[in-house]
């Protein structure tokens, strides 16, 4: 899993690449959390360049999106396809979470 | 092709697990697409038994794979741990919002959805589970 950030505007962009499983899970979950930690508190997760993703990726997801709401912060995720997308509609965590297609997108909504 | 692994039953060797079922699906010519479906059921029935099955102790894992008439991958996955039938799990939850959606039951739910035929056993104090997905 590759995992980078930048700032856009006033929201935080997580580039997630690759696989999100249950070794890299816990990765990106640390990730994010440091950057709420150094005050960070507008995501915007883009997920056009990962592959995969299994529910470890998925309770990440939602302890980081239930940190933010603690904080009056806000994650929303962009780019979800193919087999990423199956397990979001599977799980029903496509209607928890609010999904654009781009980072673009996301920026101008939020 | 038809093959088996047996492996301890430890996160660091979920890798080489995923990696022989994708082999095999893809000399049974499944697409990219299903592949990562049948690689996430089966990432998430070793993950249950990694983090479950022996209670902290050590124990293996073994899966096999091969096809059915109906060229359908069929999975085994067996393990000498204590008796788990994942499909008496509860489903979770899946119409709360954020701060009331509970993260557990989430890995079985996901196999439950994403495979088209599940058979469990409990055979010579082994969890015998069957994961069966067509192209």
């Amino acid at each position: 899993m590759g995992i980078r950030n930048y700032k856009e505007r006033d929201a935080t962009i997580v580039v997630v690449t690759g696989r999100m499983g249950e070794v890299s899970a816990p990765e990106f979950e640390e990730k994010v959390f440091q950057l709420i930690k150094e005050g960070d508190t507008k995501f915007v997760v883009d997920l056009a360049g990962l592959e995969y993703i299994s529910s470890a990726g998925l309770r990440s997801l939602l302890a980081i999106a239930k940190h933010l709401k603690e904080k009056n912060g806000q994650i929303v995720l962009s780019g979800l396809t193919g087999a990423v997308q199956d397990v979001f509609r599977v799980s029903q965590f496509i209607s928890i979470f609010t999904v654009f297609e781009s980072v673009e997108d996301a920026l101008e909504e939020i | 092709m038809d093959g088996n692994i047996k492996l301890q039953a430890k996160i660091e060797n979920l890798d080489s697990v995923i990696q022989f079922i994708r082999s095999c699906a893809s000399d049974e010519g499944f697409s990219k697409k299903r592949i990562l479906n049948i690689e996430l059921v089966v990432e998430e029935a070793l993950a249950n038994i990694c983090h479950h099955a022996y209670a902290g102790a050590i124990g293996d894992m073994e899966i096999t794979c091969r096809t059915d008439s109906y060229r359908r991958l069929v999975i085994n996955i067996v393990d000498a741990g204590r008796p788990f039938n994942m499909l008496s799990v509860a489903e979770p939850d899946l119409t709360t919002d954020i701060s009331r959606r509970q993260p557990g039951g989430l890995g079985v739910m996901l196999i439950r959805r994403m495979a088209d035929d599940i058979h469990y056993l409990r055979r010579d104090d082994k969890n015998i589970l069957t994961l069966v997905i067509a192209k």
